[in-house]
């Protein structure tokens, strides 16, 4: 019997190839991303030079209402529910975490120790 | 080696036996760890770049409050902040939101006299300059729901009623979407005209400071001079994205674990209890000759082969998920309710975190489900299994 028989009539030697496969295929994706990643470096450093000129302080993801789109510069309670964590008018503002340490501390920034 | 080879042949063989069955516990199990491993992913995603993304912005944000809220500050203040030893400079921001009725979306308006060419799409001949009056720069996400191109204006209410129409200048590049996209920069001076501030006030104030090590210092110190404002370092800035992402990651994933885990009790409770048929293969093959050892090796194969299967495919499929359909199964809920959601690419990546994660619900419950009724089994009289 050849090599290339044994190895059609023997399932378990099928079934380790396939997941041979599917490693290599994962294999060869996490390569890919940090082959992306790496090459993308050169425009984080454009995007951060710009957020350092415009002195940019949050992230553009939610833009309904202001306490979520500059969670660490808004008011540290919401327009509706008076509380982080409360049932909000927007559904995001609902599950921002509330403030840790002393919430009556001048400095408040939800989730951040007090300085 | 060979030995080992013919169970494994064996295992599979069984598996294949029941083709049905199997599939659908690797189908159910790849998927629940395709949506475990894509949201584990997508919000390290989030968080890294926001980590590297803000790692440049002011070190300290001055801002003022009144009755609890935000109120204005006082441009005069940054001179006094900057005689504070270790200050290196102080920025009057003014910044601020405006509702967008035509599209529903809140845009922030940012003043700047400057931004850098290289991160603008600007067609040939144009020339950039936000101090130049009447003209303004806009994210990617504004110019597509407005329908905007570079030359064209945008129509906006001043703070007096009257109708103000900067001229965009710049689209930013679609790259720069996440800290962009509904970005509307202009010049100060424009800013404060729409805004309806005087030019003694600021939003807020960005203090830049020397060494790293002074900032909660020198933030203190500011508190201490003025009782009536709050600061925000960078740190804590980075630790807001850090908290909210923590949080929201955690809810999904803690609603994705409990289904993860109510499936692996199931199988459990499936393989601890054999089938007939199966309880009287290990009979037939301990009565064949076979080894209690070899038995129980039989088993393992198949529950590492399942798992190990179920595993691998919902990692490949968790970044398909996200490369391809871009988080479409939760992406929806994460993005709440916002019209302009930046359109950000993620790119493939399998981490030593989500594979701890994973690994363990994948592989543990199935393996273990399957060998131990399978030792029970073993360790009987064949006779009396065939016979019963």
């Amino acid at each position: 019997m050849t090599a290339r028989r044994r190895f059609v009539a023997s399932p378990g030697r099928l079934a380790l190839a396939a997941l041979a496969l599917e490693l290599a295929v994962c294999l060869v994706l996490a390569l890919a991303g940090a082959a992306d990643r790496r090459d993308s470096e050169e425009d984080r450093d454009r995007i951060r030079r710009l957020a350092a000129r415009l002195q940019l302080t949050g992230l553009t993801l939610w833009s309904s209402a202001s306490y979520c789109r500059h969670p660490s510069q808004a008011d540290v309670f919401s327009a509706h529910g008076e509380h982080p964590a409360a049932p909000d008018h927007f559904p995001e503002g609902s599950i921002v975490s509330p403030p840790s340490g002393n919430p009556a501390g001048a400095s408040r920034t939800w989730g951040a120790s007090q300085p | 080696m060979n030995h080992h080879l013919r169970i494994l042949d064996a295992a599979v063989a069984g598996l294949l036996r029941c083709r049905t069955k199997t599939l659908v516990v690797v189908a159910v199990y790849s998927l629940l760890i395709a949506l475990l491993a894509s949201l584990l992913l997508y919000v390290k995603t989030l968080r890294g770049e926001s980590q590297r993304l803000l790692a440049t912005s002011p070190e300290i944000v001055v801002q003022r409050l009144r009755g609890g809220r935000h109120e204005l500050v006082p441009v005069a203040w940054a001179d006094a902040i900057r005689s504070i030893r270790g200050v290196g400079g102080v920025t009057p921001r003014v910044w601020g939101y405006v509702y967008d009725v035509p599209t529903g979306a809140n845009l922030t308006f940012w003043g700047a006299d400057s931004v850098p060419p290289d991160s603008l799409e600007i067609h040939d001949g144009e020339t950039i300059g936000p101090d130049s009056p009447g003209t303004c720069m806009v994210g990617q996400g504004v110019a597509d729901m407005r329908f905007l191109g570079v030359g064209d204006r945008l129509p906006l209410k001043a703070a007096d009623g009257s109708l103000f129409a900067p001229r965009v200048i710049g689209i930013f590049t679609a790259d720069s979407a996440l800290l962009t996209n509904d970005l509307v920069v202009m010049s100060t001076a424009d800013l404060r005209r729409l805004f309806g501030m005087a030019p003694e006030i600021a939003t807020d104030l960005a203090v830049e400071v020397y060494n790293p090590a002074e900032v909660d210092t020198v933030a203190r110190k500011i508190q201490d001079s003025w009782p009536d404002v709050r600061t925000v370092t960078r740190r804590q800035l980075l630790q807001t994205y850090d908290a909210v992402f923590d949080w929201r990651g955690g809810i999904w994933a803690a609603l994705l674990l409990s289904t993860v885990l109510a499936f692996a009790v199931l199988v459990w409770d499936r393989a601890t209890g054999l089938s007939a048929e199966e309880y009287r293969s290990i009979g037939i093959l301990k009565a064949v000759g076979w080894t209690s050892r070899e038995v129980l090796e039989l088993k393992l194969f198949e529950g590492v082969i399942v798992s190990a299967a179920s595993l691998l495919t919902g990692l490949i499929a968790a970044q398909l998920h996200l490369v391809v359909l871009d988080g479409v199964l939760f992406a929806r809920v994460l993005r709440g309710w916002s019209v302009l959601f930046p359109a950000f690419e993620t790119a493939p990546a399998i981490d030593a975190y989500t594979l701890m994660v994973c690994l363990p619900l994948a592989v543990i419950p199935y393996v273990v489900a399957s060998v131990v009724p399978a030792w029970r089994a073993s360790i009987t009289d064949p006779d009396s299994i065939i016979r019963s």
